[in-house]
């Protein structure tokens, strides 16, 4: 039976075996949790035995497609990368995006569940007639892009698209990125698990079609959507980047600097997008069939182009004190040479820069890891990749490493969850800080967007209120949609009635009567299982709940200097998140929710799927 | 300083705009205030600020249109076409501080006037 914009099949992958299967998928699981992460998540939630250590070989790296992914629309060219994240022992859930996401549909399957460990190096490549484990010997040590180079001739084809890890995926470093065409499922670490699995590489090549309900429908609505992302609502993006916040970021008082000492930095001018763009500006880029084409790539001083985005020029530009923007171009080429998430490494970086202020880190003199000093950082990220010397406990993250440093490294560990946080300033913006403390993959901007309603103007951004609770379950469950249709974010606000149209979409593509009112309880059921995942893994309160400089220190500088957020406030916020995501007082999930959300009564059990026959 | 002394500073720049010495306060036929650009705004005007003088009464409306007047190729790319407002791919703050839409919102001298992207996303 045909299921327009799914293909009904999951490819399961036992390198311990060396064996695969392939597996039906039902409609009512595809209609419950869609693609990308709401697939992933449910399948994680199957496939991963309780407690399951993160590097061990049963638990699953899981690869979702989603139906729009094919189907022609801008911004749909993306894939899920999902699996237990050895950052934080929670849900890992990363989105890539791109032609190797094209490619995986073209596979004729819908997911791909990876267990068990190869006795070596290998890569799988992966067609729908057939799945092949292949020696990876000698891609061991070679960067993504030198990986996918070298299978790309060793196949003598160009139309195989490849997704490896780097040296720091190899060397399990707990915030190593799964990476394709330049491009990264960068948090939580899912590249440290596919090195834990001896698996360098996918490779795919694939020529299944996908079946869409409405093909005149889709079309339709894809020339509609073509125009708007083209309209001045996604300017920033087309124009300049996602390095425009660096500026604004800074003149609001919410840019972190100096592991989050400050909130302002004083050289953001050096920096900003603004001047990248008059100063470094190589050429724009963009994802598969994606008409808004956010990337900027800048002139590298090697003579090469790097490709930047905010998140990459703030952690490792102020976060760490570094003003010069050639060190940071080279800073981040070293990170996705060796498959390093940057949030992550700049956050640590810039965590060991303090633990050296405070006299902590005698070995890392070696690096000269002191704020500003960009010698330092370049020194640092091979060593973590390698696990050199101090690098091999940074490469732990920066909760692992504050507890093998000690002393009171642990007061200016900035993470959520083991996560590192991304570049907005919590005490600034109190309702990111409710969102990032409650996120289940931890410090996430990706997964709620929660700032948006403080840089609206719809609330006080500097004053903790309840309300912020629903504010924050709509922006994620608004999220979860977005990431599980999927759909790119920076499309989210061409969108008139995102929930009407969306369900359109989806009805469409797939032939389903899906309301917007069904659509939004998708998003908070693929929410709620997350959450239900980290409460099967041992979450406890205490997990929701933001680093100490950030409930203990005002901020020292920008417009804002002064402003702090209490544990009061923060608990305050939490109350009303809880009460509007329908848990109990202290975050947990309750019998009545779950059922009104259709939970109690889908298939979580362990066991799998029956194979296809 | 405590917390509760910044939001108390907060509000008095809040309610009265910077900088808050009385010189710049008193009222005039015209209100001196600067407007900053960011993003788009700023790769269009080619310039980081622009400052104005309003007639009375000074709205964020009247800020708009000056500065339409000044650089008339934010008109369709930054400010609507009406001048009295900007596109709803940007966002406009008071000092920093306040995320202000409605074009009828008092200015007061001193005040700097942000031109934001509306999206914050990275």
């Amino acid at each position: 039976m045909i299921i327009y914009g799914f293909h009904g099949r999951l490819l399961q992958i036992d390198l311990s075996a060396g064996a695969s299967s392939w597996h039906e998928l039902s409609e009512r699981r595809l209609r419950a949790f869609l693609g990308g992460i709401g697939l992933g998540t449910s399948l994680l939630y199957e496939y991963a035995p309780p407690a399951v250590d993160p590097f061990s070989p049963a638990n699953p790296l899981i690869f979702t497609s989603a139906p729009l992914v094919g189907t022609g629309l801008t911004t749909t060219a993306k894939f899920g990368a999902v699996t237990k994240s050895p950052l934080t022992g929670f849900i890992g859930d990363s989105l890539s995006s791109s032609h190797f996401a094209l490619e995986l549909k073209r596979a004729g399957l819908d997911a791909i569940v990876i267990t068990g460990q190869a006795a070596s190096a290998v890569y799988l490549l992966i067609s729908p007639q057939r799945v092949e484990i292949r020696d990876a010997g000698h891609l061991r040590g070679k960067s993504p892009r030198e990986t996918e180079a070298a299978i790309r001739a060793e196949l003598g084809s160009d139309a195989v698209r490849v997704a490896a890890i780097g040296l720091a995926g190899e060397n399990r470093v707990r915030f190593a990125t799964i990476s394709n065409e330049g491009r990264h499922a960068g948090r939580g670490g899912a590249g440290a698990v596919m090195g834990s699995k001896n698996l360098k590489a996918i490779a795919l090549c694939g020529d299944g079609e996908t079946f869409v309900f409405d093909p005149d429908g889709v079309k339709a609505i894809a020339s509609s959507l073509r125009a708007r992302s083209l309209s001045a609502v996604t300017d920033k993006y087309r124009h300049i980047g996602t390095v425009a916040n660096l500026a604004v970021f800074n003149r609001l008082g919410v840019l972190p600097t100096r592991n989050f000492q400050l909130s302002t930095f004083d050289d953001s001018d050096a920096v900003s997008g603004e001047t990248l763009s008059e100063t470094h500006f190589a050429r724009r880029h963009g994802c598969a069939l994606c008409s808004i084409r956010c990337e900027r790539l800048f002139r590298s001083l090697n003579g090469g182009e790097q490709r930047l985005e905010y998140e990459t020029l703030f952690s490792l530009g102020p976060l760490c004190g570094v003003n010069d923007p050639d060190a940071i171009l080279q800073a981040a080429s070293l990170c996705d040479h060796y498959g390093l998430d940057t949030i992550s490494t700049g956050g640590t970086l810039a965590w060991a820069m303090e633990c050296e202020e405070h006299g902590l880190l005698t070995k890392s003199q070696k690096f000269g890891l002191r704020f500003g000093q960009a010698d330092g950082v370049l020194a640092a990220i091979p060593a973590i990749a390698t696990r050199s010397g101090l690098g091999d406990v940074l490469a732990e993250g920066t909760r692992r490493a504050s507890i093998e440093i000690g002393g009171q490294s642990s007061e200016w560990a900035m993470h959520v969850k083991g996560l590192e946080l991304p570049g907005y300033e919590p005490r600034g913006l109190k309702t990111l800080a409710l969102g990032l403390a409650v996120s289940p993959r931890g410090a996430c901007h990706n997964r709620s967007g929660a700032y948006e309603a403080d840089f609206s103007g719809e609330v006080d951004r500097l004053r903790a209120d309840s309300s912020r609770g629903r504010l924050v379950a709509a922006s994620e469950d608004h999220a979860a949609v977005l990431d599980s249709l999927i759909v790119c974010k920076f499309l989210r606000k061409c969108f008139a009635d995102f929930y009407g149209e969306a369900a359109e979409l989806l009805n469409r593509v797939t032939g389903w009567d899906c309301s917007d009112r069904e659509l939004r309880r998708i998003g908070e059921r693929i929410h709620m299982l997350k959450r239900l995942f980290n409460q099967r893994e041992g979450w406890q309160p205490q997990d929701d709940w933001l680093p100490p400089r950030l409930l203990g220190e005002a901020l020292p500088s920008g417009v804002a200097h002064g402003v702090a957020l209490t544990a009061a406030e923060l608990e305050g916020m939490l109350r009303g998140y809880y009460e509007a995501r329908g848990l109990d007082e202290n975050g947990f999930a309750t019998g009545g929710r779950l059922r009104e959300l259709d939970l109690s009564s889908v298939q979580l059990g362990n066991a799998l799927p029956p194979p296809l026959t | 300083m405590t917390p509760a002394d910044a939001y108390a500073r907060l509000a008095v720049h809040r309610s009265t705009g910077e900088p808050t010495s009385s010189a710049n306060r008193i009222d005039r036929e015209v209100v001196s205030c600067t407007v900053e650009l960011f993003g788009m705004a700023r790769l269009l005007a080619k310039t980081r600020t622009v400052d104005l003088e309003l007639a009375l009464p000074a709205t964020l409306g009247r800020v708009f249109s000056s500065l339409a007047e000044k650089l008339p190729n934010l008109v369709g790319r930054v400010i609507d076409q009406s001048k009295s407002r900007l596109i709803g791919a940007c966002a406009c703050n008071v000092n920093g501080l306040e995320f202000v839409r409605d074009p009828a919102a008092e200015i007061r001298s001193g005040d700097k006037v942000l031109i934001l992207p509306a999206d914050a996303g990275g």
